[in-house]
Formats: C-alpha cells, structure tokens, sequence
C-alpha cells in the first residue's frame, strides 16, 4: 500500500520536479555550448562572460529549484491530505502511517534527486572549465592516509542531511495540521505553528549545544590539557588537539542530529495524531 | 436482516453550531435509504462522519461491526459532494489508482461505463466538465463490490436528463447485498428509487420510515410529506 501511495504521489509530482531538472540541465549545457562556440571564435573575455552568466544562471535555477521543492512539498500535503483530495485519500483503505510516509519519502526523494543535478551540472561546468577534480582527490586521499575515515564522514554528512531533511518536511507537515486547529484560516494557523515549532527547537537545540559546550570545556580543562603536556613532540601535541576537535565536533554534530530526529518524531507524532484522531476536513 | 450501519448519539459540534445532534440510527444490509432533508440539515456532516473525514464531538458510529477505521473503509464505497482526483490526473489513472487500492473494485466494469459514458480514459480530470468529473467519480464508486455505498448529493449539481442517468447507473450497479445511503434534497428525482427514507432536521432525525409504509400510512408521495415537514 505504501509502494502504491509513494508511486501515485511522485506520478503527481513528475512533471513540474522533471522539468525544473531539466532546465537546470538545459541551462548548464547552453552555458557549456556558447563558452565553446565563443571559444572556436578565439574571443577570450566573452568566453570568460558567458561561463559566469552560465554559472549565475544556474545558482539562480538550483535557488529556483529550491524554492520550488519546498512550495510543492507544502502544497501535497495541504492540497492533497488536509483539501479536497483528502476525501479520497482519506477514505482509502490505509493507514494515517502510510498516508504521512508517503508524503515525507516523495519529498525527500525529490530533494535528493535535486541535490544529484545540481552536482551533475556543477561537474559539467567544473570538467569543461578545466577546473582539476584531481587536486580535490588528492587532498582526499591525504585525509585518509592521515587516518581520516573520508567514507565515513561523507556517509555522516548525507545522513544528517537526510534526517534533517526530514525534520524539516515533518515540523511543515505538523504546521499544516496544527493550522486548521489553531484559527479558522488555515494559512495563518500553519503559520503560527510553524513559528513556535522553530522557536522552540531554536530553544530546546541550544539549550543542549550551551550545557554540551560547558561540559566539553570542563572535560578540556580536566584531561585535555594534561594530554598535551604530556604529549612530548610538536606533532603529537598536534594529533591530541586533532584528536580532540574531532571529538568536540563528532559530539556536537551527533547531538545535533540526534536532536533533529527527536523533534521529527515528535511532530510526526503530532501530525499523526491529530489526522487520526482529530481530522476535521471542511 | 443484518444492521450495516448504526449511530448512537451521533453529535457534531463546530464551535457553538451544533451540525449534528445525539443522532441515533440503524439501517439494514440490502437497502437503498434516502437521508433526506434541506440544505443545511446535517446530512454531509453525518456521512463525512461516517467515512471518518470528521471527528464526532460525542457518539458512535459502527459501520459492519468497526468503529471508522481502515476495515470500515474496505466495506464503504464513498462519493463525496466535489472533485477529489487530482486535477492532473488521467482518467486511466483514476482507474488504476482504484484498481491499486480496492480488492472490490471491477475496473472491467469501469471501462465498460467510462465508454458509455464517451470518457476518454487518456484525458486529464482538469479537462473534463463538472458534470463529466461527477459521472466519472460515480462511476468508480459503483464499480466497488462495497458493502456500504455512501452517495453524498450524486445528483445535486447536473441537469434532469444526467439526474436520471445517474440514478440508473446506481441502480444498475450497486452490490445487491449492499446497502445504498444517499443524500439529497431533490427527492421527487430519487423518490422512485428508494426503500427506506430518513428525514434530517437541524442536524436530528425527524424521521424513518419505509417508502411503502410511508405511502400507505399517510397517503402522499415521500417528496409531498418532505415539503410539508420542511416547510418554511
């Protein structure tokens, strides 16, 4: 049943995704294609123009994008759960579960299909310009023969991204069901939760990070120190303090992340809650 | 004769309008049922409750033995008073998206009344007209095997000749061990179809009664009792 309403939905949503990643695409090739007519004609400082007009068009076009995921990410689920098309989906023999999950897979799906062009396009230009994929290889290879774990920090990187991501798309849900609950206009109801759904994560995430920071600052007082002192060598005082702004950061970003998908939780348990119990379609 | 439906004191509340008032109901399996009443009655808020779109402020709604819930809507094919497909959906899609997710739906027999009806399943529901969404949406909804068809004013919005149309195609398909609700205040229209009546007042029940028992109890058509219960 998932797989049904994940499939409906991206059918849905195809069209107008399909075609902003197009003209991410068609935008970066016209770029790519007048640099190199310019180029044949010998005439450098236009090269130099179009290329930058080329790499504006784009930043615009991913800003567009963007803007774009995050309309029509709103627009499903107010339109297509909490509007008229919630008479079907609503009725359909399924759970709220999977009618929410649909939703949130279908977005962040597009959101990391957008992120894939946007890369394509950005290696498109960086190959044609010359710019050498090789020095960031190398440094690449460097931090990992330091003992860096590239592969893992890449793979933490997209996963908070992701459950970020998620967060993120599940506070808009929670706004939009808290919305109707809130005023009689619906609009100004999701946006009023959406304010007190940041403001508090705003407070409940620093409140966290501040006494996280007071207890990193103590544990550098009481160990830290000491272990640079006893290091010895320039080189392995400098691997303590690597060591320990790793973990510093490592703890940090774990808390963050951590913090992220608790909040996600909860107003997916929000939203969950009042489709289920509370649903009032008008 | 089994119950299919029953409400106990059904309210509905928004905010200090009370839409629905402690309605108590029961209706059979096997029977085409007219909720009857004026606008403003009561009776899409007590069908959106049924279907679970709404939540009762007070009350209970059993629908084949199941509170509102995923089993009560495998056994409940609903149409609504509007257009709910996506606008940019095909009419195939419609189809297919029914097929995905009704075990009961016949969408041979879908096909079959789309053609009858001239739909090219290839169109997009944005190009139809209103007259056109509504047959199609009908359409799916016959094609259910339900145990419960719950027609929310089927027939409100479209000229007398599609009024009968409309009214055959439901006759024609529903599920005969099934149980017909459907709601209107055009009852001269339906009046012929129906088993059993229930009057709708100001959100209570007025009254139920069989359409025979009815005729032969006061003499009148159920369409000149509504007028003189509902005279304003």
């Amino acid at each position: 049943m998932l797989k049904n309403l994940i499939k409906y939905e991206l059918r849905s949503t195809a069209r107008i995704f399909l075609f902003s990643y197009l003209a991410m695409v068609a935008i970066t090739v016209a770029g790519i294609v007048i640099r190199a007519i310019a180029n044949t004609a010998g005439r450098n400082p236009v090269e130099h123009t179009v290329l930058s007009f080329a790499v504006l068009a784009l930043v615009i076009a991913v800003i567009v994008v963007c803007v774009i995921t995050l309309i029509v990410i709103i627009l499903r689920f107010g339109r297509n759960l909490l509007g008229d098309e919630g008479y079907l989906l609503f009725t359909l023999p399924t759970t709220t579960d999977k009618l929410i999950l649909s939703k949130l897979i279908s977005g962040i799906i597009w959101c990391v299909a957008g992120c894939a062009v946007t890369v394509l396009c950005i290696l498109l230009i960086g190959t044609v310009t010359g710019t050498n994929l090789d020095s960031l290889m190398n440094t690449l290879a460097a931090a990992t023969g330091a003992g860096m774990n590239v592969g893992g920090y890449i793979a933490w990187f997209i996963a908070m991204a992701v459950i970020s991501l998620a967060s993120l798309i599940l506070g808009l849900y929670c706004s939009m069901a808290l919305g109707q609950h809130i005023t009689k206009n619906r609009v100004t109801g999701s946006c009023i939760a959406f304010i007190i759904i940041c403001i508090a994560t705003q407070i409940i995430t620093y409140s966290v990070l501040a006494l996280m920071h007071i207890t990193q600052r103590a544990e550098y007082g009481a160990k830290q120190v000491e272990a640079v002192m006893n290091a010895g060598s320039e080189s392995a005082q400098l691997k303590v303090w690597v060591d320990f702004a790793n973990g510093v950061f490592n703890s940090y970003s774990i808390a963050v992340t951590v913090m992220s998908a608790a909040l996600g939780i909860a107003c997916y348990a929000i939203t969950r809650y009042l489709l289920k119990r509370k649903l009032n379609l008008a | 004769m089994s119950t299919i439906l029953e409400c106990r004191g059904l309210t509905k509340r928004f905010g200090q309008v009370e839409a629905v008032s402690g309605v108590d109901l029961s209706v059979g399996t096997g029977r085409i049922v007219g909720l009857l009443g004026p606008n403003g009655s009561g009776k899409t808020t007590l069908i959106k409750m049924m279907n679970g779109l709404l939540t009762p402020t007070f009350g209970e709604i059993s629908i084949g033995g199941y509170a509102p819930g995923i089993e009560t809507k495998r056994l409940v094919s609903y149409l609504p008073d509007r257009t709910y497909f996506d606008e940019n959906m095909k009419v195939k899609h419609c189809v297919g998206m029914f097929t995905d997710f009704y075990d009961d739906f016949n969408p041979t027999k879908a096909h079959d009344m789309l053609t009858s009806l001239g739909i090219d399943s290839d169109k997009t529901f944005r190009t139809l007209s209103k007259g056109m969404k509504e047959k199609v949406q009908l359409a799916l909804v016959m094609s259910r095997n339900a145990k419960l068809y719950l027609l929310d004013e089927p027939i409100g919005g479209v000229d007398p000749a599609a009024r009968d149309y409309i009214l055959n195609t439901i006759i024609r398909n529903y599920n005969e061990d099934g149980t017909v609700i459907i709601s209107t205040h055009l009852i001269a229209d339906i009046e012929k179809v129906l088993d059993d009546v229930v009057f709708l007042m100001a959100g209570r029940v007025e009254r139920t009664a069989s359409v025979d028992g009815l005729r032969e109890s006061e003499h009148k058509s159920v369409d000149e009792l509504f007028r003189e219960v509902f005279k304003c």
